[in-house]
């Protein structure tokens, strides 16, 4: 195609960026399933049949104290689902999915079926980041599927860039870090000094299972299970890997650009 | 006499420090502080000159007469020489109190005391070339010169590489000496007379055959002292292996004589000059600047570097004095002013700024026990002010405002951008072809310094002699500093100086040119055309200077609330950073290596040894070759020839007594034959 | 017709008697027998100390008597003296061929003579002595050095160039009236003697190491 047809072709599509969020957020996709809601008061007393199928063991049942699922550590096989008999896990469909707090990933108990959304930034950070936020992104041992879906979050489609959103090269220019992967010990050091050259004010984003809690590799002998336990995280998004609208949604959340009335739950 | 004072402390420092030979402080302190004072009274007695406007400052003066008559030895002072002897004063002074902390370094392993006065000979000796005034007096002191300087480039005669590098020079030496007496001889036999008073305007009474063979036999002497394409195989090898005073002697004066005999048998004796001697200096001229700066590019060892650039800087002074002749001969008196202007600023520029890259070198050298560039790095932490004056040397080199290359680069330009319409004739197109080379080789010399004062002086230390490094003595600072206010002043004051080469042009080109070339009360400089352009070095420092209040002012209303951190250099989260993620030299000249490809020739070689992977290699050799290219296509051809033809001629030789007196016999008979 | 006055009779007697030495000279080119050799050379030396003789009586120079007696002494008694010691004891009494044969030799000298000749025409008028005492000097200096070329063993070189210094005496006493200064002339003479030593003793030398007085072996010392 010469540059004339190219311009053509380009101009006859138009834009192609979808609406959201001034629009409605397009529809997951069906094998996705969105946000698993967790009602204890559905369970049997005996019953712990999820507790044995997680293959992250995300999910406890302590004696006395009712089924707890930790969102951080999920993948999201939703084997927990299939095999419930009372359907007490249940998937939402909803890809709302970011926090501020670790301890909101947890649900199960009462209050807590499903999870606590993220908060904005507080007054004096959303001046700074509101319109202008820049991520340095460390890929710390995972398998590359979070930062794929990371990745698709630049393309015409979603266009972070119209947020004030971007990537950038050091993190001597960046606002914040977005960790994805476990954490191997290979990694500590140069995510621990990336860190460091992050200029104050700062935030850390921990994206996806590997680096909330450790994900498939947790418990391995060469990992940290992700990184909170090595710089303080301030959003937390799961997923294995979080759909890019999950991600989308924790990003303009954190930076209060949503404008929707329910935004605080 | 000032001048004689000088001299004859130079002659002082020489006996005294052969004398006190054994007690090596004295010697030291009382070879190289005659010196310096001699340097003194010399730059006094020269700029005095200069400043009062003579043109003849010392009248023939016969020194000594000998029994045979016609040697005699005559010393004769006019502009030019008060120039020439202004900057030998001045740069001898600068290095000679360098040298009194240099020389320490050679304590209990060299003799001091010859060194010391071996460097006093040479300023003397070089002084009597400015100032001679008969044949005998030059070529007897050129000679001396020769001989002194191989003394010096032997000095380390333990080192094979310093012996070698002193046959090549005493070769070239001779070489030249033989061509410029050849041509003296010619002129000589003319004269009748062997004093410059008669050479003066010889050139008439030759016939123009006679004057063009002349000429290219100065042309291939001066040549080869000044270190001109294809002439200057010997200056890389032997400016490197000198002891760093020494060097800087040898690249900021000794080059300079080359020079300085140019004009003098060019504007004065030969007469009106042909188109083609004109060209052919601008074209010798340009293609020493390209090659010169090309070559300084792939070096690595600092000392070389520096000598390939003396090389580059030589060519930028003939094609001014190319230019000078070229607008002799088309009649523009003035324009010819100003190349000459251009070029002899240029030569006193660059015997400042090369001094100072030398004397920066040399502190360099002893600090870290080595020449070698891949080697360095993290100096400037260590040696502030040593890398500081180095700076502003590299600076004052790559022609940068508001320093002193800048200005003589400006002049140079200027007069050969105003070439193009002298004349007519194709050789018109010489001129901006030479000014685009010109521009060519002052980018490649920006280029080449970023490299030598960023490999050398900036990063982490290379290598264990450089992280030990120490600032050097205070008298090689002041050494270096004197020579860094002399680029400063010769950078801010153009105007200044241009009053002192009046006398000087008056009596080359027969006029006067620093009024036209001064604006605004010395503030500007300007190129005495119509267009007018104009320059001020004085005026940009100046600005400088007023704009800065600005930037501070920003600084105090919003800079003062931000928070400060200062931490380590981001280094892309590695363990650290270490010399081996640091550029090489080698490294850095590669692009260019590559583009000039076809004059390089570079040939590249790499080893690997592994056990069971090439990727996880357990040797690595790299090997980078350059080819030579006048050494191979030129000199070898030459040698070869030449030494075929020896070999042909050796049947003569036949061992046999019967032949020989035969030999004999046959020139008796011949001589007798042909007397009758 | 009055009887010859002393003058008139010397200026006859000197050129014949340097044309004698011409003579021998040729003798010399022709002769292969080293004692004979220096036999020639001793007339023609006396014959030089004869014209000194003449010279000094003439002209009243009491210095050239001086000359002609240490060309006697020296040149006529001395000289063939130590040659013929050395003869003895190298055992040698011919030499080997020449370079060029009697005949072509004779040519070339013609030929040498000539030349003199030619040469010195324009200074007849420097001639105290009569007619062409100064050519027939050069033509003793170019013979002699003919000679020195064309023999190969180095006595007969050595004599070749005493020959030489003979024609070079014999011009100087033929160019002025009262002869070279005497320092001159002494000068000539020691020198004369100090080499002639001095090649004796090369001679020798040469003899013994290379069992030959031939010089053509000489090249064996080429590099």
């Amino acid at each position: 195609m010469s540059v004339h047809d190219t311009l053509l072709n380009r101009l006859k599509r138009g834009c192609e960026t979808m609406a959201y969020p001034k629009g409605p957020a397009p529809a997951l996709p069906d094998r996705h399933g969105g946000a698993l809601k967790v009602e204890a008061a559905k369970c049997d007393a005996s019953c712990s049949a999820c507790v044995t199928v997680c293959p992250t063991e995300a999910i406890a049942r302590p004696a006395g104290k009712p089924v707890a699922l930790d969102l951080g550590r999920c993948i999201f096989c939703a084997e927990c689902v299939t095999v419930c008999p009372t359907k007490a896990i249940t998937q939402s469909n909803d890809h709302r999915m970011a926090v501020r707090q670790r301890e909101d990933l947890v649900l199960g108990d009462t209050g807590k079926e499903q999870v606590r959304l993220a908060q904005a930034l507080d007054e004096k950070l959303r001046r700074l980041f509101g319109r202008s936020l820049k991520l340095r992104q460390v890929s710390a041992a995972g398998c590359n599927a979070c930062e794929a879906d990371t990745n698709v979050l630049g393309t015409i489609g979603w266009d972070l860039g119209r947020f004030g959103i971007q990537f950038v090269a050091s993190p001597r220019h960046a606002d914040g870090l977005l960790i994805t992967g476990p954490v191997s010990k290979n990694m500590e050091l140069a995510l621990k000094k990336t860190y460091i050259a992050l200029p104050e004010p700062r935030i850390v984003i921990a994206l996806g299972a590997c680096a909330i809690a450790g994900g498939p590799f947790i418990g391995h002998p060469q990992h940290h299970n992700g990184a909170s336990g090595l710089v303080p995280v301030d959003l937390f998004i799961p997923g294995c890997p979080p759909h890019p609208l999950t991600i989308l949604d924790g990003l303009l959340r954190l930076l209060d650009r949503l404008g929707e009335s329910d935004a605080r739950r | 006499m000032l001048l004689t004072f000088a001299l004859w402390a130079y002659v002082a420092g020489m006996a005294g420090a052969l004398v006190l030979q054994r007690a090596e402080r004295l010697a030291n302190v009382l070879g190289f502080g005659l010196a310096a004072l001699g340097g003194v009274c010399g730059v006094v007695f020269s700029v005095s000159s200069l400043a009062a406007g003579r043109a003849v400052t010392i009248a023939p003066v016969t020194l000594w007469s000998g029994p045979i008559p016609d040697v005699r030895l005559v010393v004769e002072a006019d502009a030019l020489s008060c120039f020439f002897v202004l900057i030998v004063s001045l740069v001898g002074l600068a290095i000679s109190v360098f040298s009194l902390g240099y020389a320490r370094t050679y304590y209990g392993r060299k003799n001091v005391g010859v060194l010391a006065a071996v460097f006093n000979a040479l300023l003397l000796v070089t002084t009597l070339v400015f100032i001679a005034g008969n044949l005998w007096m030059f070529l007897i002191a050129w000679e001396l010169m020769a001989l002194l300087a191989y003394g010096m480039v032997s000095f380390e005669h333990e080192d094979r590489e310093a012996r070698q590098a002193g046959v090549l020079y005493f070769i070239m030496s001779h070489l030249d000496a033989a061509c410029i007496l050849l041509g003296f001889l010619m002129l000589a036999q003319a004269a009748g007379d062997f004093s410059f008073a008669s050479l003066r305007g010889i050139g008439a009474k030759l016939s123009p055959q006679q004057r063009d063979a002349a000429f290219m036999l100065f042309v291939i002497g001066f040549g080869i002292k000044a270190g001109a394409v294809p002439l200057h195989i010997w200056l890389p090898v032997a400016h490197p292996v000198a002891p760093s005073n020494i060097s800087a002697l040898m690249s900021g004066v000794l080059i300079k004589t080359g020079i300085y005999g140019l004009v003098r048998v060019c504007f004065e004796f030969l007469g009106p000059p042909p188109m083609w001697w004109g060209a052919s200096l601008l074209a010798a001229g340009t293609v020493s600047a390209v090659l010169g700066v090309l070559y300084a590019l792939m070096e690595h060892d600092l000392k070389r570097l520096l000598a390939y650039h003396s090389i580059e800087n030589i060519g930028i002074i003939l094609m001014g004095i190319g230019a000078a002749l070229m607008f002799l001969h088309t009649g523009h008196a003035v324009l010819a002013s100003l190349a000459l202007i251009a070029g002899l600023y240029h030569t006193i520029n660059h015997a400042v700024f090369k001094a100072l890259l030398f004397l920066g070198a040399g502190a360099v050298l002893h600090a870290t026990h080595t020449r070698n560039m891949e080697e360095m790095g993290g100096l400037a932490k260590r040696m502030r002010w040593t890398s500081l004056f180095f700076l502003v040397g590299a600076v004052a080199i790559s022609a940068l405002p508001p320093l002193n290359g800048f200005v003589s680069e400006w002049l140079t330009y200027q007069s050969l951008l105003q070439g193009f319409g002298t004349t007519t004739s194709l050789v018109r197109l010489m001129f901006p072809l030479g000014g685009a080379m010109l521009a060519l080789t002052g980018a490649l010399a920006a280029a080449c310094f970023v490299k030598a004062f960023g490999i050398t002086f900036l990063a982490q230390p290379r290598s264990d002699h450089a992280r030990n490094a120490h600032e050097a003595s205070l008298p090689v600072l002041i050494g270096q500093g004197v020579l860094t206010a002399a680029c400063v002043f010769l950078g801010l004051f153009p105007t200044a100086f241009l009053k002192l080469l009046d006398p000087l042009t008056q009596q080359l080109t027969g006029h006067q040119l620093s009024q036209q070339l001064t604006l605004a009360n010395g503030l500007v400089l300007s190129d005495a055309t119509a267009q007018g352009g104009t320059v001020s070095t004085l005026g940009i420092t100046l600005m400088a200077v007023y704009l800065l209040p600005v930037p501070l002012a920003l600084w105090a209303m919003f800079g003062r609330k931000a928070r400060t951190r200062i931490a380590p250099t981001w280094d892309c989260g590695q363990r650290g950073l270490t010399p081996q993620m640091e550029y090489t030299a080698t490294g850095f000249s590669k692009p260019l290596r590559m583009i000039f490809k076809a004059l390089f020739r570079p040939r590249r070689e790499v080893q690997r040894e592994y056990d069971f992977s090439p990727y996880f290699a357990t040797t690595l050799r790299f090997e980078s070759h350059m080819e030579e290219v006048f050494q191979t296509r030129f000199y070898r051809p030459v040698n070869l020839w030449l030494l075929r033809l020896s070999r042909r001629l050796r049947a003569l030789q036949a061992g046999s007594l019967q032949a020989y007196l035969i030999y004999v016999f046959i020139t008796l008979v011949a001589l007798l034959l042909f007397a009758s | 017709m009055h009887p010859p006055t002393t003058l008139e009779i010397s200026s006859q007697v000197i050129p014949l008697m340097a044309t004698l030495m011409l003579v021998v000279q040729l003798l010399l080119i022709a002769q292969r027998m080293l004692l004979t050799n220096i036999r020639l050379f001793a007339i023609q030396s006396l014959l030089l100390s004869g014209i000194a003789a003449v010279v000094a009586f003439n002209y009243n120079a009491s210095h050239v008597y001086v000359v002609a007696v240490l060309t006697f002494i020296g040149k006529v008694v001395f000289l063939p003296w130590l040659l013929n010691r050395l003869v003895h004891r190298i055992q040698i009494h011919q030499d080997v061929e020449p370079l060029l044969n009697a005949p072509s030799s004779m040519l070339i000298c013609a030929a040498l003579t000539l030349l003199g000749y030619s040469v010195t025409r324009p200074f007849t008028s420097l001639e105290k002595l009569g007619n062409n005492t100064l050519a027939i000097a050069l033509a003793l200096l170019l013979t002699g050095f003919f000679l020195m070329i064309n023999r190969r063993k180095a006595l007969t070189q050595v004599l070749a160039l005493l020959t030489v210094e003979n024609g070079v005496m014999l011009a100087a006493v033929a160019l002025t009236t009262y002869g070279m200064p005497l320092v001159v002339e002494l000068g000539i003479f020691f020198d004369v003697m100090v080499a002639v030593m001095v090649l004796g003793i090369l001679v020798y030398r040469i003899r013994e190491n290379f069992d030959s007085m031939d010089t053509g072996k000489l090249d064996q010392l080429k590099g």
